[in-house]
């Protein structure tokens, strides 16, 4: 029997060795690369954005793929982990034709795989959050060494903290708390609301940390509440969005709570339930695109595609799944215009210009590999179950 | 709100978070005490109750009551499974190993728990609805909140009860202070052991699904409960199951008095700052006695 | 140590440099050398842990804190103050070596499961404050542009060169291991991991040595994070979480406890098979758990012993069976 059980771990060990090593595709396709955090505490966002791009490529390739040649994705998982999206990486890379790369989902991932990315010259288009991955310098002694290769597709997170106060100095909201997680994206929107609110003539006069995996976040809010404030903002993405709602629910506490951009997804419910009625939010219009006025021209793209990802996932797109997909849609463009070389493909990428995608209308430039601005976004409100559509 | 009704909440939430740590420590603690071990599937149990829990009442709409039975039956099966399966079967008895065990354990559990649930958060309805109840001396909770204190108050009658009453209770006992000498009075060690696993399955069950109205559930919503469940469980002193309680609230009120008057940044690195602090002081935790054995 | 098992030695040292010598040779692929670069990494940190598992008993569940102080100590020191690169190194050797000091004194007091939590909370606490003193560390957005290490005027900033530098580390490690186990300490070691007591009764101050045991162990976990900052050239706390902690003392179970090349083989499998078994695709977490049960359950002497056991237990099968013909 422990013969056996060898034998079975050695060939185990052998077959995915031959796995393991890069597999031979056909000459015609076009391969990509999508790397996501498809397990760890990242996964809940990578795997829908997963399923984002998925959709992108399959549907070139059933309107025939690009010049007669088939996208193909090669996948790589990073664990969340930043050693491993790194080594992620270099086992993409193992395929000398993949022309370029989509992800990773986390700012951490994102930060320890740029370094790479730039060296090995390839144009990557990132959904992670963390405005970092454009603005840090590669060499921190010179401060234009700017990426290159990086781009990132959704909006800065400065600008959606912008939008919030914008929204909050219109309707006469002064004195707020701020609340986030502790960890990379929550003390992003730290030093963001920090920049942002003087701007608009808001004061924060609380701010608060929890842990992204805490189950009870009251003793922050009770500290907050204590200061008299006239709203909160909470800057996370996870089970914290549903709990904060909660708990401001049950401390009773008035103020009216705005959360991320990262909030306006079908998860906010299935977490905050019915206490997660009112709270404001800005987001992409992915959520609201049958509200929009029929003379946005971002309308029926939004609505052809939620309907298309309806149809395959059967549950509705949230905000993240549109990052996801524009970052797919533009490389894809890209690789329409320049064929399937690196350099080209980054040139087209940045000289993306007035591109409606379903985020906004991306107008990136060598200043700016992000391309989108406060104008994309939309401030929302949770209602019944589903978002309205605020001014 | 004032300051001492500040304080009366803070203490509230501490001793709710507390209340759900001492649980996820008698599940470590009764583990312990049959085998020695450090149970880390203890993490999953509560996963799995929640997510078991959310699959009834949410997508089967199953009846709330029956509902919770039916979860905690279940991962004390799953915890039954783990003894009869993998831990008896090893081939070393040595403890580390067997710790180790379970750590592979947990990663199949989770794993399977990943691809049957996906990785998204989802929320269980509460018990009684969700309207705030005041509190005489300041502090706001809702019913869910009650109903942990009053299932966790329940949980410790019953476990007292079974371990200090019931032949069977006396026998798990006896296990604990002496395997060889229970087995030669006759006491099924293999038996008792499988019960242990399965009582655990069923503490982690009852931990994740009460908590689950509040704090929402996922397929790995266990591993930072499981954490903090096994350093009240040291710092109450390992397998002393009055010790889990009070290192239990302990941690539950050193955490939100922490976020609440020090510092939200450092308030887990402040919860086992004095954990190491009583430990240093103390090395058998504050209830433990004489020398607890090696790993 | 009779002559014999020194022979086993010398010839087992010479495979391991011929083979880090000419294994480039045979390899072409990026992909691969990352992989190996990694094992080399983990390693390192598993021959040190080992040194405190095999031979004195005791549990660490606070070694991703070592790890990361050396990283960390490397990154702060060079990028925000300048510092060249391997006094920096030496300086977060040395420092670790402090820490662990301060924490093994009192740590090593405790017994069993306490000492495991107590471990496991100070790694806790380190890593917190990596991402909490953000004027130093760069908080949680981590530190970038950690310059790559030099020798003369050759860089290592390619997967090649770090192999090579971070092997030799490995060949170093373990050769430094090996004769401290051969010499009176280690006899002493192996007197604490066999019985504490006798140990003490026969003159062994056996809190002593573990607790040197403990901040040696501490400086290989330092001098592989220091080597990793340099070779990925970005840090950040959650590559420092106590999911490291598991996974380095893992690797030791799984190699054996005790083993030094068993630590070699432990680093080897576990960081290999979590990549390969990738294939599973979303299947990889339940695959590498079943694969570690599956260890465990059948070889709890670890991979290296265990096999050999099972290899010496075939061959006497084969000659009882051939003594029955005759």
């Amino acid at each position: 029997m422990k013969r056996k059980f060898l034998m079975i771990v050695a060939g185990a060990l052998a077959v995915s060795f031959m796995l393991g090593s890069p597999l031979c595709y056909s000459a015609e396709s076009i391969k990509i690369a999508g790397i996501f955090a498809l397990s760890g505490r990242g996964a809940h966002i990578g795997t829908s954005q997963r399923d984002a791009v998925i959709l992108a490529i399959d549907d070139v390739n059933q309107k025939g793929g690009i010049n007669g040649r088939m996208l193909e994705m090669v996948m790589g998982d990073t664990e969340s982990n930043p050693t491993k999206a790194v080594m992620a990486l270099k086992k993409v890379l193992e395929s000398q034709d993949v022309v370029a790369i989509i992800g990773p989902t986390l700012t951490g991932t994102a930060m320890a795989m740029r370094g790479f990315i730039e060296k090995e010259k390839i144009p990557t288009f990132m959904h992670s959050g963390g405005d970092v991955i454009l603005k840090a310098p590669l060499d921190k002694k010179d401060p234009t060494s700017l990426p290159k290769w990086t781009f990132k597709s959704p909006y800065k997170a400065a600008d959606a903290m912008g939008k919030i106060c914008q929204y909050m100095s219109k309707h006469g909201i002064k004195n707020i708390g701020f609340l986030y997680s502790n960890e990379g994206f929550g003390k992003d929107g730290l030093k963001n609301v920090m920049v942002q609110a003087p701007k608009y003539g808001v004061t924060v006069v609380a701010q608060e940390a929890f842990q992204p995996k805490d189950i009870d976040i009251t003793a922050q809010l009770t500290r907050i509440n204590a200061k008299n404030v006239d709203g909160i903002i909470a800057w996370t993405v996870g089970p914290a969005m549903g709990i904060i709602a909660k708990n401001i629910k049950q401390l009773g506490i008035k103020a009216p709570l705005f959360e991320c951009h990262g909030a306006g997804d079908p998860i906010f419910w299935k977490v905050a339930g019915t206490a997660g009625e009112g709270v404001m939010m800005p987001s992409t219009k992915i959520v609201v695109g049958d509200q929009l006025p029929d003379t946005d021209i971002q309308k029926k793209k939004i609505l052809d595609y939620v309907k298309a990802y309806k149809e395959k996932f059967n549950h509705e797109p949230g905000t993240m799944v549109a990052y996801g997909a524009d970052a797919a849609f533009i490389v894809i463009d890209a690789i329409k215009k320049a064929g399937p070389d690196r350099a080209k493909i980054r040139d087209a990428i940045e000289n993306t210009k007035g591109y409606v995608g379903i985020s906004g209308i991306y107008n990136i430039s060598p200043q700016d590999h992000n391309g989108l601005s406060m104008k994309d976004i939309v401030m929302i409100k949770a209602t019944k179950g589903s978002w309205t559509l605020l001014d | 709100m004032d300051f001492s009704q500040q304080i009366a909440q803070y203490i509230v939430t501490g001793l709710t978070i507390g209340a759900i740590y001492a649980i996820v420590a008698m599940g470590f603690n009764i583990i312990h005490n049959a085998t020695g071990i450090v149970n880390f599937a203890q993490c999953e149990f509560i996963s799995l109750g929640g997510m078991f829990m959310y699959s009834l009442v949410v997508l089967f709409k199953v009846n709330l009551i029956i509902s919770f039975f039916i979860s905690t039956a279940g991962v004390a099966l799953i915890g039954a499974l783990i003894e009869i399966g993998p831990i008896r079967h090893a081939r070393s008895k040595e403890i580390i190993v067997l710790i180790f065990l379970t750590i592979g354990l947990s990663e199949v559990l989770r794993g399977t728990a990943q691809e049957v649930w996906g990785t998204d958060n989802v929320g269980v309805p509460a018990f009684s609805g969700e309207n705030p109840i005041h509190l005489l001396g300041g502090g706001t909770i809702v019913p869910q909140h009650i109903w942990i204190f009053a299932i966790t108050v329940l949980v410790m009658l019953l476990l007292h009860y079974f371990f200090k009453k019931t032949l069977m209770g006396k026998a798990m006992r006896a296990t604990a202070v002496n395997r060889r000498a229970a087995a030669l009075a006759g006491i099924s060690v293999n038996r008792m052991t499988l019960f242990s696993f399965a009582f655990s399955g069923a503490l982690g069950a009852v931990a994740g699904i009460i908590i689950a109205p509040i704090s929402t559930t996922s397929y790995d919503t266990g591993i930072m409960l499981g954490l903090k469940g096994f350093a009240a469980a040291i710092l109450g002193g390992y397998g002393n199951f009055a010790g889990a309680i009070l290192g239990g609230v302990i941690l539950g009120l050193l955490e939100s008095l922490g976020a609440g008057l020090v510092s939200s940044q450092y308030k887990d690195a402040i919860a086992f700052s004095v954990l190491l602090l009583v430990l240093f002081l103390k090395p058998t935790g504050i209830m433990g006695y004489g020398e607890a054995e090696r790993v | 140590m009779n002559s014999l098992s020194k022979q086993k030695d010398i010839i087992g040292f010479g495979a391991l440099a011929v083979i880090i010598i000419i294994l480039p040779l045979f390899v072409e692929s990026k992909y691969y050398f990352i992989v190996l670069n990694v094992i080399g990494l983990n390693t390192i940190v598993v021959v040190g842990l080992n040194l405190l598992i095999g031979f004195t008993g005791q549990i660490s569940l606070g070694h991703a804190a070592f790890y990361g102080l050396g990283s960390y100590f490397s990154g702060v020191l060079t990028v925000n103050y300048g510092f060249p690169l391997w006094p920096a190194m030496l300086v977060g050797m040395l420092a670790t070596g402090a820490v662990a000091y301060l924490i093994g004194y009192p740590s090593l007091k405790l017994q069993g499961h306490y000492l495991v939590m107590a471990t496991l909370g100070f790694g806790i606490i380190i890593n917190i404050l990596m991402g909490e003193l953000e004027q130093f560390t760069g908080g949680h957005d981590g530190l970038m542009g950690i310059p790559p290490l030099t020798m003369g005027g050759l860089a290592f900033d390619n997967d090649l060169k770090n192999f090579y530098l971070i092997w030799s580390f490995v060949f170093l490690c373990m050769l430094a291991a090996r004769n401290l186990l051969n010499s009176r300490v280690g006899r002493a070691l192996r007197a604490i991991s066999g019985s504490e007591v006798a140990a003490n009764s026969l003159g062994v101050n056996t809190a002593d040595y573990k607790v040197k045991v403990f901040v040696l162990s501490a400086m290989f976990a330092s001098i592989s994070g220091s080597l990793y900052a340099h070779y990925i050239t970005f840090i950040s706390p959650s590559s420092y979480d106590f999911h490291y902690s598991i996974q380095v003392v893992t690797m030791v179970i799984v190699g054996g406890m005790g083993s030094l090349w068993g630590s070699l083989l432990g680093a080897g499998v576990l960081t290999y098979i979590s990549e390969a078994l990738h294939v599973a695709k979303q299947y990889h977490v339940i695959a590498y758990g079943v694969f570690l049960c599956l260890v465990l359950i059948f070889l709890p002497e670890g991979i290296l012993i265990g096999i050999y056991n099972l290899f010496l237990k075939a061959k006497t099968k084969k000659h009882i069976m051939k003594a029955d013909r005759h």
